[in-house]
């Protein structure tokens, strides 16, 4: 069943357009990952999805009902919840106010003590970690903060946008395993990604897009030793 | 003069320079915006506490407790009329638009009081409290306390409230802030409320210890923004404490010093302080926003 589903989207800053016409669906429960070059407009399609950026037409529908139009913390409030390129991290804050942060504007009131044992269980760098300000970590640290900041909230659909840029080898393919874990918890994850042997391995489908369209769809596995993958990934 | 004398009153004038530059700090922290009408707002919130307390002849309390209040309103009100549609736009236009909303402010306070000017009796009567050779006033004595307990207030409100924990992860990230869901536009109607309503607070308690005014609100903007420079500008301890440092320097410099060069004396001592820390006494390294 699906879950997001994109008709058509455009979208782009100023006059200049980003998206022309972009579709694509996130079936509830799987890993889609979203590849393309720099500039393709994958960050673009994750900001008007998330309502970072508005959208200039098409439609965001996301279990069913129209999310174009409405601010980010509306749609936050539906179950999104985005972990950005950059982090977006709240620096002089510590690990533990940031997670915090995380959970304070979530659909039901949350017990926050549970909910960062369990980012604590899945990060356990970040338990030691805890009293630290976000800024004094490394990058990888950064990025599971990030990532459990999102997670705080308890989305139904988690949007990671280039989790692993800059990240030493050993971090991403640890990142691409916890990926893996939350989805086999339930949550449905939609990953846009520079590393697509990285992106392949995670991901159920994957989507190619140049100059703010889709050129290719299939299903991971397919996809894995196709040259028709790396000929339009590379243009 | 009695030092013990000086520093109560300089700290009485600093409190509610520490209060003004508070707001600025706050605005200043959430838009990268020098809020230019700060000294208006003050001048709003004294001649509201005055015509409570003395022309409605309601309690001072009372009197006080309004004038916070409808500070408060009116800084909603500001953002919402004249900064809501323009946030996105240069922070030079934004710092127009204080100006403009200073002028504009002062303009207004003219047409029921006039260009006259009005005293505002003390809260209370007392007598003045002599400590061996020093005196003491008690409206100075209110001021600090009140100062003192606006400070606690406005610190506990950011460490334990959801609102001011949300408020400061804007002032942080503000793409952060959106990812989590917080509503940024509430986020900055609120700091402006809150910013106003210490300003408006600050006005009611500077009233008695100044005259009262539409043009009073420049001295105290001026002060005001020399404590936050001293801060630092981004640093609340730094704005507190710049505004205590400014009060009693002043006190001290017409004490001992002269009285001619009172007013510009705190000025002095920022400059030579900005030249051994340029980024203020709690501030960190500048970043440049072009």
């Amino acid at each position: 069943m699906t879950m997001l589903s994109i008709r058509n989207l455009e979208a782009g800053y100023g006059s200049l357009k980003v998206l022309r016409g972009l579709s694509l669906e996130v079936p509830r429960g799987r890993v889609v990952a979203l590849l393309g070059g720099n500039g393709a407009g994958k960050t673009t399609t994750m900001n008007a999805i998330a309502g970072l950026l508005p959208a200039a037409g098409g439609e965001i529908r996301f279990e069913d009902r129209e999310l174009r139009g409405l601010p980010s913390h509306r749609v936050f409030a539906r179950g999104i919840a985005l972990v950005a390129q950059g982090r977006a991290l709240f620096a002089e804050m510590t690990v533990r106010e940031n997670l915090e942060l995380g959970a304070l504007a979530a659909r039901s009131r949350p017990d926050i003590v549970a909910l960062t044992e369990d980012v604590f269980r899945r990060f356990p760098r970040l338990r030691e970690r805890v009293e630290q300000r976000a800024a004094s970590l490394s990058g990888g640290e950064q990025q599971m903060l990030a990532t459990g900041r999102a997670l705080m909230s308890r989305p139904s659909l988690l949007l990671l946008d280039e989790p692993t840029t800059g990240l030493a080898p050993i971090i991403v393919s640890e990142l691409g395993r916890i990926i893996r874990e939350l989805n086999a918890g339930g949550l449905t994850i939609l990953l846009v990604e520079q590393n697509v042997r990285m992106a392949l391995q995670v991901a159920d489908e994957v989507y190619v897009m140049r100059n703010g369209e889709i050129v290719l769809h299939g299903a991971a596995a397919e996809l894995q030793n196709s040259d028709e993958m790396f000929s339009s990934y590379l243009g | 003069m009695n030092l013990v004398t000086l520093l109560v009153a300089g700290l009485a004038n600093g409190s509610l320079y520490a209060l003004v530059a508070l707001g600025l700090v706050l605005i200043y922290k959430t838009h990268d915006l020098v809020n230019f009408a700060h000294g208006e707002i003050l001048m709003a919130g004294g001649f509201i506490g005055f015509t409570a307390y003395q022309t409605m002849h309601l309690p001072y309390p009372v009197a006080f407790l309004l004038a916070i209040a409808l500070g408060g309103l009116l800084g909603a009100v500001i953002e919402l009329v004249a900064f809501r549609r323009v946030a996105d736009q240069h922070h030079i236009t934004l710092a127009m638009v204080t100006v403009g909303l200073s002028v504009f402010m002062k303009g207004i306070a003219r047409v029921p009081f006039g260009t006259d000017i009005y005293t505002f009796p003390p809260a209370f009567s007392a007598d003045r409290i002599t400590l061996g050779s020093a005196v003491i006033a008690p409206q100075h004595l209110l001021t600090i306390g009140i100062a003192a307990l606006l400070t606690l207030l406005l610190f506990l409100f950011f460490r334990y409230t959801t609102l001011g924990k949300q408020m400061r992860a804007t002032q942080q990230n503000i793409t952060g802030a959106r990812l989590v869901g917080i509503n940024t536009g509430r986020v900055f109607s609120s700091t402006w409320s809150l910013a106003a309503a210490l300003g408006a607070g600050a006005g009611v308690l500077a009233a008695p210890l100044s005259l009262l005014y539409p043009d009073m609100g420049t001295n105290f903007l001026l002060k005001g923004f020399a404590a936050a420079v001293l801060g630092g500008f981004e640093s609340v301890p730094g704005a507190i404490i710049g505004g205590f440092l400014v009060g009693i320097i002043e006190m001290l410099f017409g004490g001992y010093v002269s009285t001619a060069f009172q007013q510009v004396s705190a000025f002095f001592i920022i400059i030579v302080i900005l030249f051994i820390r340029p980024n203020g006494l709690f501030g960190r390294r500048a970043v440049a926003r072009v």
